[in-house]
């Protein structure tokens, strides 16, 4: 039995419910600049994120040599308020969609 | 130039040559972005570069960039304050300056406004700011430099202090 086409074939988008949205993961980025001194930048992550000066290091160091490192990833909110601490201490940092 | 923990926890920076203390002095309008696009939005940067994150970046501008500005003001303010107690000797030949325990966190603040800022008017690159301090003025622009990197000297003195690694038994740096 012949399948009658549509005229028109019109493609949907997937429906994503503000639940998924809400619950996107997100991450903190924070990016190369030349101007903040690397104690200092170490100084911050260990202070904003409480992160053993190990680990401040690392991250330090993964943002001078790299460009950028992801210090935070969770709930948006919360994340926006690790942006502004960080702004505050003039580190050039955002918020990012976490990629899958 | 001396800098010495005083037994209350002052931090003081003694035998500042005069020259140097007027470049202390030049913080305040150092970090001023204004008229420089480049530095106002370096000192405050998008906090997203999402897609169709347009709200966000509103409430963002209209919420939380004065509560930046407030923040950078007040660090501003503390560093002001230090900044008019400068005292020099009668032949006005060197100059001391005391740091309050309460103020080093605006100290770093302060500092690193002034930094970015200077970075994004005479838009220096890392080489030449990784580069030995080239000790001559033919510009504004050699003297921003060592402005820049005497500025990140008193970073690196006062983080040093915040974190308890000063000497503290009045001993010369």
């Amino acid at each position: 039995m012949p399948v009658e086409l549509p005229d028109t074939i019109v493609e949907q988008e997937p429906e994503v419910s503000e639940e998924v949205l809400l619950n996107t993961p997100w991450m903190v980025v924070v990016y190369n600049d030349p101007v903040n001194l690397m104690s200092y930048v170490t100084m911050v992550f260990q202070k904003v994120f409480g992160f053993s000066k190990e680990k401040a290091e690392k991250h330090m160091m993964e943002v001078h040599e790299t460009g950028r490192s992801i210090v935070w990833s969770g709930m948006r909110e919360t994340g926006e308020f690790f942006v502004e601490r960080l702004q505050g201490f003039l580190l050039l940092a955002a918020l990012e969609r976490q990629i899958d | 130039m001396e800098v010495t923990l005083s037994e209350d926890g002052v931090l003081i920076f003694d035998h500042l040559d005069p020259f140097l203390a007027e470049i202390l002095r030049q913080i305040p309008q150092a970090a001023d972005p204004e008229g420089d696009e480049r530095a106002l939005h370096r000192l405050l940067p998008t906090p997203t570069h999402a897609d169709g994150e347009e709200e966000f970046i509103d409430d963002w501008n209209e919420f939380v960039r004065p509560e930046l500005k407030q923040l950078f003001g007040d660090a501003m303010d503390d560093v002001v304050e230090d900044l008019s107690r400068i005292e020099y000797n009668e032949e006005r030949t060197i100059a001391r300056l005391t740091i309050d325990p309460d103020h080093a966190e605006s100290w770093l603040n302060a500092t690193n406004q002034a930094r970015v800022v200077l970075c994004e008017r005479h838009r220096f690159t890392e080489k030449e700011l990784e580069s030995d301090l080239a000790l001559s003025f033919e510009s504004r622009r050699d003297l921003a430099l060592v402005q820049m990197n005497f500025y990140a000297m008193i970073q690196e003195i006062v983080l040093r202090w915040t974190m308890g690694e000063l000497p503290d038994d009045d001993e010369a740096l």
